[in-house]
């Protein structure tokens, strides 16, 4: 049996933007039509967020992907818009709200709106494949500054990350994850016999602090071929004809279902498909999995906030603290943008804050 | 909604002008809060220009005062209901195209033309 693709550190490339296009981009364009299938239940955080909007708000998903959180926003009588760059997955969120969704092929990192336009801005799982503090700076700039500033009602936004902090039922094999087993077995290796295996809830890791963090990493999507489980590589052949070429498309309900649950698995368990990853050349071509790896920066406790708050100040944005209302303290100063943070948290593996502009 | 974002284009980036288009009308469901909220983001000229340049000329030269419902309607119709399909955008400052496929328009930029 093959090695299982699991999640390895990432080397930093001196060209962050080209590294981006080859280790994110094309990879979603790659697995686009896959990604999407896996990526249909909003998070419940988002959702909640989503529904506390004003009716008739307009916001931005940056980093939309397939656009699921597109109904979400609809549902709340607000309207958001797609953002992303890979033109595969904009083709499928354009189906969403009954082919009407309005989708913009762009950079996280730009700015193409007008000044003022959103009443809100959310990134889901998209600033983490940003792969330097600045890139990462100009993906929360980027979603700030289209924001509407003005006196009464602040604009607000909602940003996800993945964490570094993985919680016990995490498999995603990774981060805290990683390096707890990576530490056990320096540890094991070092005769000291010390420092469990699983890892704790999120952030407590810190027991088992000898090896450094590892937060660049690049995630393995596998790409599965249509034939499920039963494709050992030696399998014999009268099995291996069953397979007929073509049904990697396949557009019947049952399996497109099938697909879903197989996809929604992947997800939830990124490494550990049951595909083995073969070495040994077949004489006829069959379907082989294919394995493409996206870079990811997993996020530890508080990088989050403080990455909002350095994009905030060098975009001129004045910090107020969280829980200062305007009843109780005056604006900072008239006509001064400011910015504040109103929640943030770690749920389910990943980093999440919430806040709000104004003027 | 969209303006050009090339590096040191900074006059004349909005609105953006439409060439070689193909339009689809989608019929909208009316969403008088949306309207309400976006009217004061609006830039009357811009809007009223570009709809007359898709061939919709049924908004009045200034901003209605008072709205009537007619003139909701066509509103809702051109910021709702007109869907540019194919085509592309042009930056009357720099001359920059972004093209318009399958309803989407493609703001990215060559590395060269980024502001950051």
């Amino acid at each position: 049996m093959g090695p299982k693709p699991v999640p390895v550190p990432a080397t930093p490339s001196d060209d962050p933007a080209a590294a981006e296009e080859k280790e994110v981009h094309e990879v979603y364009e790659a697995i686009a039509p896959h990604f999407a299938r896996t990526r249909f239940k909003p998070w419940p955080l988002i959702e909640r967020f989503l529904a506390t909007l004003p009716a008739g708000a307009l916001g931005l998903d940056a980093g939309a992907g397939n656009g699921k959180y597109l109904p979400a926003a609809a549902a709340a009588g607000a309207w958001a818009i797609a953002l992303d760059r890979s033109k595969g997955l904009l083709d499928i969120a354009r189906g969403q709200l009954a082919n009407t969704a309005e989708c913009v092929r762009g950079d996280l990192c730009d700015v193409p709106w007008r000044s003022g336009l959103f009443d809100f801005a959310i990134s889901v799982a998209a600033i983490h494949h940003l792969s330097t503090p600045d890139r990462r700076a100009d993906g929360v700039r980027a979603l700030l500054r289209p924001l509407r500033l003005a006196p009464g009602e602040p604009s607000r936004f909602f940003i996800y990350v993945w964490a570094y902090e993985q919680g016990p039922l995490s498999r995603r094999k990774m981060g805290s994850l990683a390096d707890a087993n990576a530490a056990a077995a320096a540890a094991a290796a070092a005769g000291q016999g010390e420092g469990g295996g699983g890892g704790g809830s999120g952030g407590s890791s810190e027991a088992v602090a000898p090896v450094d963090k590892v937060q660049d990493v690049m995630v393995p999507w596998i790409l599965a071929p249509q034939a499920p489980k039963a494709s050992k590589p030696k399998e014999p052949r009268a099995s291996r004809k069953t397979r007929v070429k073509g049904t990697r498309h396949p557009h019947a309900q049952a399996q497109e279902q099938q697909e879903r649950q197989e996809a929604e698995q992947q997800e939830q368990q990124p490494d550990s498909e049951p595909i083995p990853a073969t070495t040994a050349p077949a004489p006829e071509p069959e379907p082989e999995p294919q394995v493409f790896n996206r870079y990811y920066h997993l996020f530890v406790e508080g990088e989050l906030r403080a990455l909002v708050e350095r994009a905030a100040l060098q975009d001129g944005f004045v910090l107020r603290a969280t829980g200062d209302d305007d009843d109780i303290t005056p604006s900072p100063q008239e006509g001064h943008k400011w910015l504040r943070v109103v929640a943030e948290g770690w749920e389910a593996d990943n980093w999440w804050i919430e806040g709000e502009v104004g003027v | 909604m969209l303006a050009c974002h090339v590096r040191n284009c900074t006059k004349d980036n909005f609105p953006l002008a439409f060439a070689d288009v193909e339009l689809v009308v989608k019929p909208a469901e009316e969403n008088l809060d949306f309207l309400r909220r976006f009217l004061p983001k609006l830039d009357w000229r811009a809007l009223v220009d570009t709809a007359r340049s898709l061939g919709d000329t049924a908004l009045p030269d200034d901003m209605p005062a008072t709205w009537t419902d007619e003139q909701l309607q066509a509103l809702h119709h051109v910021l709702l209901e007109i869907h540019v399909e194919e085509g592309k955008m042009i930056c009357r400052g720099c001359g920059h195209v972004y093209p318009i496929q399958n309803g989407i328009p493609n703001m990215l930029l060559a590395e060269h033309e980024i502001s950051r």
